[in-house]
């Protein structure tokens, strides 16, 4: 069975004439550890599709299962809880807590959890040991997002959601970045889904979704995954 | 587990400590002002309460105009009362000002002589000791304060010499009420005083014979009101002429103070109550800011599986933690230092025993528990208000309508500094609206503050205007002047007597003087009491709300009758409460003989024994009254003002600092594009500029009204009619004080603009 199964989902915005329908009826399914690229021009449905997997938005019609719960039946309180045990969070802008360090950061979430991940050796896997006692404001930008990547990553979730986390960094920390991700895949088990308009980051997936205009016009597995470290754009 | 979030209060309390210290300022003072204002009146209501049991007060007197008779006060003490001889001569006091002395202050007065008392409504010595010796007196601890005198000082009494060997308080004189109908109490020029026996018979002429009675048990109201009238006729049974009779609770020398402390608390409660409210706003606001300002933060944490209620918890922990600490130290201080000249407020009028604070649970309820929970209640509401919005509209920047909805579209015609002001004033409407609330408040604690003189002196210039005549008598009985007194062409008679009628506020009664005046009288000039017209002072009208034309009951408490009168017109200013008819419509309705009277008016003093002679109502009397009132208000006004002060710096300080910080980043950018700090501080400080002073004018009517709302309440419980007053000039220093007070903000919040560091322009935005 499926890790996720997503069936005939639709989403609207506005009313009347200013209706604006986002998502037309995608169907998918994802397995358990899979590395999944959404691509996707703007205004494709990307990010719309993000959030109702990760249950921030709720759909007008069709279901998503994770992991043999179906999202969209649950009350708003019981999305609140899916969240909390099953998912990660990694956006474009790294929304740190200003006033906290890089470690109380990644303990922010490590408080959900009941069984998170050793913090010191995260904070070693991603780099951010040195820089543990410092303030956002303190580090680099793709320190940054490493420490978001290490606040959803610390309670160990199920599926990690990230919406466009290189969009903000340059290339040679976008690799690093993606490099950390590639590796929490495949050391921690978790289920990622990468949204970027990137389609080089894609060659790194293990399956490619791709959509336009709402549709779902491509989804194809990979068989032969590239190395982080070779992508180029 | 507590959550790591936690971390984060530290840091956020440095990281705005003004904003934090401007919350505690203003809570802990306004807190610290009330508890010390309600503990020291909390204890004096105690102490007062205690009183009448420590000192064996009095449960009631009764004045004859002549000594009584045995048997008449054996009569009396049949009815279950033991009665005490508390006889007393009103004498004229000089003393000698002090070096320094005020060059109007004044050196002369009356001193009520009573002998050493032991038994009954006793003295409390402040300093000093009971006259020992013929030459000794005692006289009030108020008295001696505003007359600089003290132990050992000589006065001169009824022609002699004493030396002042006690300084006290009477425990039937806490109130230095010459006269129970005076408007206000005088401790300015009026003193009791105690001497020796010998010394109190060798004073001049005869005494005034007071009777004091004590009941074997305490009475309610309406059996100590059924034992009064029981004296009057027992009294009246025995041929004795009472000139006065009441209960302890009538006779404002010794209920007043009780009942002022008490009434004063009940308005330092609705400002204590009115104060939490702005700052619970104050705190809405700010937090309503910090989670705008922290949205994409909370969208992230919800997203990650925060709960809402955890989120709440988080941002409502140190507003809380504020408020508590702020209502602790605001109490402490209030207990601590505040209590002291609050309870001055008191002693500097009133003759107390010797003060002791005593903690008092209610107060530390409405002072710090009640204004805990209000502010933490309201805070809540808000946040709660606040974190209703997803976790997606969060991460949105979508937690105002403001929001959600398109920018207002200006004018492209007006000029861009203009539109640019009226978009930061656009955007920060919320925080308009609360500053305007605040100022509102601001002002009325000043306005009230600066309006309390006024409103005293223009009383005072009511009751200068009222008065008729140069010399007004109050006989003990009617007594004709001798036929070759030159004087006696141009006075008049006149009949008095004094009524109560119920107040249109609350449950009590006002003090009426009823007078019986001559039809077309040279004195009360255009008064028209012809054809049997009753006319009411315009005070009392307004006062009372007596409606011409409609019937109104009068009350005589000492004769238990009611009398129902119409009222046919208003005479005399808005300060004069009282009754008028015809000298012959008087002797009718009260059953008086036809040539009845009580009383002279007369610009001429009149050659009358002052063995009949209650009262000489002067132009100098008059002005005794206004310098006490104007005395006892004056520390008030004082406390009001600076109370007002500090609440207008914090008010105006706090919401528009978060002004500037939700502007932080556009001020940066402004600042990269290359305009100057001078260009910056005119786009963002003139709209806050204009909107405080358009504020404080603007809230002015709202304050006017209110005032009046709240003169006339907290003034209902007082004798007379206030008739608010507020000179142009108090609303223009106001406005100064408003816009001096924000002054000093301008230059703090130019300092941080100037701070506001260019990086910040440059940093990601989601």
């Amino acid at each position: 069975m499926a890790f996720l199964e997503v069936r005939d989902i639709r989403k609207s915005y506005g009313e009347g004439d200013a209706c604006t329908e986002v998502l037309k009826g995608i169907t998918t399914t994802l397995d358990a550890g899979a590395f999944a690229v959404l691509l996707g021009p703007s205004g494709s449905g990307k990010s719309t599709f993000l959030n109702l997997v990760g249950g921030l938005e709720h759909a007008d019609a069709g279901s998503i299962v994770v992991d043999g719960d179906d999202i969209t039946a649950l009350s708003p309180r019981e999305v609140g809880e899916y969240r909390r045990r099953q998912l990660g969070f990694v956006f474009q802008f790294y929304n740190l807590v200003p006033d906290l360090t890089v470690r109380e950061n990644i303990e922010v979430c490590a408080h959900l959890s009941d069984s998170p991940l050793p913090l010191e050796d995260l904070l070693h896997s991603l780099g951010l040991w040195e820089q543990r006692r410092k303030f956002p404001r303190q580090i680099s930008g793709g320190q940054q997002q490493r420490c978001a990547i290490g606040r959803a990553l610390v309670k160990n979730p199920r599926l990690l959601l990230c919406d466009e986390p290189t969009g903000a960094l340059d290339y040679q920390t976008s690799l690093e970045i993606l490099d950390l991700m590639e590796r929490v895949n495949r050391d921690f088990g978790a289920t990622i889904i990468v949204v970027t308009h990137n389609d080089a980051i894609a060659r790194m997936a293990t399956r490619v979704l791709r959509l336009h205009d709402g549709l779902l016009v491509e989804d194809v597995a990979n068989d032969a995954p590239q190395a982080v470290a070779t992508l180029e754009w | 587990m507590a959550s790591p979030l936690i971390h984060r209060l530290p840091r956020e309390l440095v990281h705005n400590l003004g904003r934090y210290a401007g919350i505690f300022l203003l809570i802990a003072v306004s807190i610290g002002f009330v508890s010390g204002f309600l503990v020291a009146a909390s204890s004096i209501e105690r102490m007062i309460g205690a009183v009448a049991d420590t000192y064996h007060v009095e449960d009631g007197q009764f004045t004859t105009a002549f000594r009584a008779s045995d048997e008449a006060l054996a009569a009396v003490e049949d009815l279950g009362v033991t009665v005490e001889e508390n006889f007393s001569h009103d004498e004229d006091l000089r003393w000698t000002l002090p070096e320094g002395a005020e060059s109007d202050a004044a050196d002369s007065g009356t001193v009520r002589v009573f002998e050493n008392r032991t038994t009954f409504n006793q003295a409390a010595y402040a300093e000093g000791t009971a006259p020992a010796r013929a030459d000794e007196i005692a006289l009030d601890r108020v008295f001696c304060a505003h007359a600089g005198l003290t132990v050992g000082d000589a006065v001169d009494a009824a022609g002699s010499t004493f030396t002042l060997s006690g300084i006290c308080t009477l425990s039937d004189y806490s109130a230095l009420f010459e006269d129970n109908g005076d408007f206000v109490f005088n401790a300015l020029t009026f003193s009791i005083a105690q001497v020796t026996p010998e010394a109190f018979d060798d004073m001049p002429g005869t005494p005034t014979y007071t009777y004091a009675y004590f009941t074997d048990s305490p009475l309610t109201d309406a059996q100590a009101a059924d034992l009064l009238e029981d004296i009057a006729q027992t009294l009246a049974d025995h041929d004795t002429a009472v000139l006065s009779l009441m209960t302890a609770q009538a006779n404002n020398a010794i209920s007043y103070a009780g009942d002022d402390v008490q009434g004063d608390q009940l308005m330092w409660k609705v400002m204590l109550f009115l104060l939490v409210v702005i700052m619970a706003f104050v705190f809405v606001v700010l937090t309503g800011a910090n989670i705008e300002a922290e949205s994409a933060i909370i969208g992230t944490l919800l997203a990650s599986g925060y709960r809402k209620r955890e989120l709440l918890c988080h941002y409502l922990a140190l507003p809380a933690l504020v408020g508590v600490a702020a209502a602790a130290v605001g109490n402490i201080a209030g207990y601590g230092w505040l209590s002291a000249p609050m309870r001055d407020l008191y002693y500097n009028s009133y003759s107390l025993p010797p003060y002791e604070a005593v903690f008092n649970p209610e107060v530390f309820v409405l002072t710090t528990v009640v204004p805990v929970v209000l502010l933490v209640g309201i805070t809540f509401a808000g946040l709660l208000r606040k974190l209703r919005c997803t976790p997606l509209e969060f991460l949105r920047h979508e937690t105002t309508r403001k929001s959600r909805r398109r920018g207002v579209a200006l004018p492209e015609r007006w000029p861009f500094a203009v539109r640019f002001r009226l978009r930061v004033f656009l955007c920060s409407l919320s925080n308009y609206v609360t500053l305007f609330l605040g100022l509102v408040f601001a002002s009325l604690l000043l306005v009230f503050g600066l309006c309390l003189m006024p409103v005293i002196e223009h009383y005072a210039e009511n009751l200068q205007s009222d008065l008729v005549a140069e010399h007004q008598y109050v006989l003990k009985v009617p007594v004709e002047i001798e036929a070759d007194d030159a004087a006696a062409d141009q006075a008049e008679k006149f009949a008095a007597t004094t009524l109560e009628t119920a107040r249109a506020l609350g449950d009590s009664s006002e003090e009426v003087t009823v007078y019986g005046v001559t039809e077309g009288s040279a004195y009360w000039k255009d008064l028209d009491v012809s054809d049997g017209r009753i006319v009411a002072g315009r005070g009392l009208a307004e006062k009372c709300a007596i409606a011409l034309g409609e019937p109104v009951a009068f009350e005589d408490k000492l004769d238990d009758e009611t009398y129902e009168f119409t009222v046919d017109g208003t005479y005399g200013s808005a300060s004069n409460t009282n009754l008028y008819m015809s000298l012959e419509t008087f002797n009718r309705l009260f059953g008086k003989s036809a040539d009845y009277f009580n009383g002279y008016v007369s610009d001429e003093a009149l050659a009358l024994d002052d063995l009949y002679v209650v009262s000489d109502l002067t132009p100098d009397s008059m002005d005794k009254i206004v310098s006490q009132m104007r005395n006892s208000m004056g520390s008030m006004t004082y406390l009001l003002t600076t109370l007002a002060a500090i609440v207008y710096v914090v008010l105006i300080f706090l919401l528009t600092k978060t002004v500037i910080d939700r502007n932080a980043r556009a001020i940066a950018y402004l600042k990269v594009f290359g305009y100057r700090p001078a260009e910056v501080n005119r786009l963002y400080l003139r709209s806050i500029t204009t909107t405080v002073i358009v504020s404080v004018i603007a809230c002015l009517p709202l304050v006017v009204g209110a005032i009046a709302l709240l003169v006339k309440v907290v003034f209902m419980e007082y004798a007379g009619n206030f008739e608010i007053v507020i000179p142009p000039a108090q609303l223009a220093l106001t406005v100064f004080v408003g816009i001096a007070c924000y002054g000093v903000v301008a230059v703090a919040h130019m300092a941080r603009i100037k701070r506001v560091p260019m990086a910040l322009a440059l940093k990601a935005q989601e």
